[in-house]
């Protein structure tokens, strides 16, 4: 019976049905997202790779794709952290239910997890490295646990120094 | 009958095989400036990597390449100005821009691990790109035209009308 209603629903989602239809899916918590999705911006979203409405998953932040504004003029808005977490909700929802549902265990079920790592063929080489704090971040809000600490280190991209005159 | 087996196909996918997103792209990009042959200062603000890439008519391969200008406007190129670049495995190499604003590297000499990191220097200024680059050479695929929700206007150095020397091509 459960195996019909989740048919069902995976029917409905095959005629570009919207996050809310989800229902009968676990997903990851929204709430307390913003800090997993300021992680993908700055590993998958800039306007040359997922910031960019030719990418099947999308990032939107303040340095990418905007949902109204201009790249790099102000901070990612909760609109913006709104279609990152639908594009990626959106992307596999059949697979993220399982991750979900099985407390995040095999993360790797994911294309993302796959292409973030590089174990699948990515355009983009290896953006979140297996063990690294990015990669510890998304891990950790599959699994319902986000790990605040591993998030904000893994935000960060260090810059080299700047170049002497 | 062999070779009319193979060679077939290889005429049909001769024909029908080539890449519509780039062939768009370079039909969009139009013909050469009238007066101006191809060369070091031609097509400023396109993306050089369309046939500089390694798969198109352009003689040269370049990892980056791109147009800056003095202002947003866009109005005015940016000459004498050094891009300065920084990769994630700790190289670094630079070019300057030449009087129609354009600069461009070669693959052969540099191609950046990515993310990369840019600053452009002018008059000991640095002014450091926003974000890093994770894969695209061509500057003008993310710089083009109108700011937008997915594209920053054309590469400049500043937004104020400061007094630059003057350096227009001949």
């Amino acid at each position: 019976m459960r195996g019909a209603s989740l048919f069902l629903t995976l029917l409905s989602i095959g005629g570009c049905a919207g996050y809310d239809d989800l229902h009968a899916l676990r997903m990851p918590e929204r709430s307390g997202f913003e800090v997993v999705g300021d992680v993908l911006h700055n590993h998958c979203g800039s306007l040359d790779c997922h910031g960019t409405p030719v990418r099947a998953l999308r990032v939107y932040g303040g340095n990418g794709m905007r949902v109204d504004g201009i790249p790099g003029q102000g901070a990612t808005t909760d609109a913006e952290y709104d279609a990152t977490f639908e594009s990626i909700v959106l992307f596999e929802p059949e697979v993220l239910h399982g991750v979900v549902l099985s407390g995040g265990e095999e993360p790797e079920r994911l294309t993302m997890v796959q292409k973030g790592r590089g174990v699948q063929v990515h355009k983009g080489g290896v953006a979140m490295a297996l063990g690294s704090e990015a990669d510890a971040c998304v891990l950790s809000w599959l699994a319902s646990d986000i790990d605040d600490e591993a998030c904000d280190d893994g935000a960060e991209l260090q810059p080299p120094s700047q170049p002497e005159p | 009958m062999r070779a009319r087996h193979i060679l077939g196909p290889l005429a049909l996918c001769a024909a029908g095989c080539a890449d519509p997103i780039r062939s768009d792209l370079l039909q969009s990009l139009g013909e050469e400036q009238a007066g101006l042959d191809a060369g070091p200062l031609h097509r400023a603000g396109q993306p050089c990597l369309a046939c500089h890439g390694g798969e198109g008519d352009g003689q040269m391969v370049f990892s980056v390449a791109g147009t800056i200008y003095q202002q947003p406007d866009g109005a005015v190129p940016l000459a004498n100005a050094i891009v300065h670049m920084a990769d994630s495995a700790g190289d670094r190499y630079q070019s300057a821009t030449n009087c129609a604003g354009n600069f461009f590297i070669q693959e052969k000499d540099y191609a950046p691990v990515y993310p990369a990191w840019v600053w452009i220097e002018f008059g000991g200024v640095f002014v450091p790109m926003n974000s890093p680059i994770f894969r695209e050479g061509s500057c003008a695929t993310c710089h083009a035209g109108e700011a937008s929700d997915v594209s920053v206007a054309g590469v400049y150095f500043s937004e104020l009308d400061l007094d630059y020397p003057s350096a227009g091509c001949p």
